[in-house]
């Protein structure tokens, strides 16, 4: 590599050490989001520690719904994994992960109730909630407050003009909101700060705020489609020609949905799904083929080389 | 179904961690009004009916009906509600209650069953590892492939977490077909 084309060139980027919690989608299912999610974070000076014996986080959605006691106890035990490697900050990459292993550590260090049960049954397995980490923070969110959008704008080396992102926050990466304090639980803007950073275009269309569906599909698949259809009409009409997502559930089913939407009602919509960090690896120089851009269904492929990214 | 009021569901559910804002509920239908469920159903999904019939104690029509369960997690209804009534909350301490008496979604069971089984929701299956090798992840798989799966199993014993998953584990192999007996 060149020094011209090095990310870092010519700017002053301060290390950020992060303890990385992976969970479960994202390096079963969707490896490539894991490999540009890496990629950008060493581009970004970001160390990523991992987490060893992290388990499932547990999911907010289907494991809370079944018992909220395990959910916390074993969420509390992957923050446990983070105190004893003496790191005081976790970053995810997954919406629900961050709000399973946030919320944990958040009730466990204000509630004398629910930490005395918890720690009990940790006891069992020689662990011990302490209340050492400080932060848990969605990688969204260490890019927006303490790498920050100037440091963004000076890494890209190929801005993305031409893409007209529709810009999907989904609900768990900033809501509940006095949890995360994060954004504006209904107006929020950083994710489309940071979409404008890399010179794309943010697309505002009336259903930006519709969850993807993946809570209500697990008990009733025809009202998720509906949502779906719903979203994907109002992103079509704005003149998006991309989603972005920064949550592997969002990202799943806003993939998988448009296949559901055209069997159920007919209708074709054909956007690629990017993640965050592909816009962002993207941006920074790196080549589709080395985030496995071939890996998104619909292929993102045509739209990227129509604005000059081969 | 008659209606009925269970005074004493009514006066647990009131007192339960993560219930406690239930009380503060005017029933104004702000949540409802806002609700993506609510609006594909055509209020059938109705949020605000659901805090109403646990302020009552309806227990059998809050914990058998299947609506419960279309919530979409989606914390709408609690970012937007005047009296900061925990909402989403409150429906799973409801949900919770359900599974103890048996009204919970298939695919519940099997996100619950999976994950007690292995530790994860979504096992690395044989594809996946070949993808990642080919992205240069491999080394970081074995970093983290390795599951303790006794050390969680242990903690959702403690948590009741397996003698849910058990009785799943015994619906599902009474409602298949019996082996053949062997010759």
């Amino acid at each position: 590599m060149t020094e011209a084309s090095k990310p870092s060139a010519g700017v002053k980027l301060p290390p950020i050490e992060k303890a990385l919690f992976l969970g479960c989608v994202i390096p079963a299912r969707l490896p490539f989001v894991e490999k540009s999610a890496k990629v950008v974070c060493k581009d970004l000076n970001i160390n990523l520690r991992p987490m060893k014996g992290a388990a499932c986080c547990p999911d907010p959605i289907g494991i809370r719904g079944v018992s909220e006691r395990t959910w916390i106890t074993l969420s509390t035990r992957n923050v446990t994994i983070a105190e004893d490697m003496k790191a005081t900050d976790i970053m995810g990459l997954c919406s629900g992960c961050v709000l399973s292993l946030k919320h944990a550590n958040h009730v466990m260090k204000h509630d004398a109730y629910m930490k005395a049960g918890v720690n009990e049954s940790l006891a069992k397995v020689n662990r011990s909630f302490k209340g050492t980490v400080q932060t848990v923070r969605h990688f969204a969110h260490v890019l927006h407050e303490e790498v920050g959008l100037e440091t963004v704008k000076a890494l890209v080396k190929k801005p993305l003009v031409g893409l007209k992102v529709a810009v999907h926050y989904g609900c768990h990466f900033i809501r509940p909101s006095e949890l995360h304090q994060l954004d504006d639980p209904f107006f929020p803007t950083k994710l489309d700060e940071i979409v404008r950073a890399l010179g794309a275009e943010s697309v505002e269309y009336t259903e930006k705020m519709l969850c993807c569906g993946t809570g209500v599909n697990m008990a009733d698949p025809e009202i998720a489609v509906k949502m779906n259809q719903r979203k994907y009409k109002s992103i079509q009409q704005a003149g998006a020609n991309c989603i972005m997502v920064v949550c592997p559930s969002c990202y799943q089913r806003l993939e998988n949905a448009q296949r559901d939407v055209k069997k159920v009602f007919g209708e074709t919509y054909e956007f690629p799904v990017l993640y965050l960090t592909d816009l962002l690896a993207l941006a920074f120089g790196h080549k589709p083929d080395e985030i496995s851009i071939k890996s998104h269904r619909p292929s993102p492929k045509a739209l990227l080389a129509s604005i000059g990214i081969e | 179904m008659a209606s009925t009021i269970d005074f004493d569901f009514r006066n647990k559910l009131l007192k339960m961690h993560g219930a406690l804002s239930l009380t503060y509920c005017y029933q104004c239908g702000t949540c409802s009004g806002g609700c993506p469920v609510a609006k594909e159903t055509n209020g059938k999904y109705n949020p605000r009916r659901i805090i109403e019939k646990s302020l009552l104690g309806m227990k059998d029509k809050l914990i058998k009906d299947p609506v419960l369960w279309q919530c979409t997690l989606c914390d709408t209804c609690d970012e937007s509600c005047p009296q900061k009534v925990e909402l989403t909350e409150i429906f799973y301490v409801l949900k919770n209650l359900a599974v103890k008496e048996g009204f919970v979604p298939d695919a519940y069971k099997a996100q619950s069953t999976a994950v007690f089984d292995n530790g994860v929701a979504v096992p690395y299956m044989a594809p996946m590892i070949r993808a990642r090798k080919e992205l240069g992840l491999e080394q970081n798989l074995e970093e983290n492939i390795v599951i303790p799966v006794q050390e969680l199993q242990t903690l959702m014993e403690a948590t009741g977490m397996k003698e849910i998953v058990d009785k799943f584990k015994a619906e599902k192999s009474a409602a298949a077909p019996a082996p053949k007996p062997s010759e």
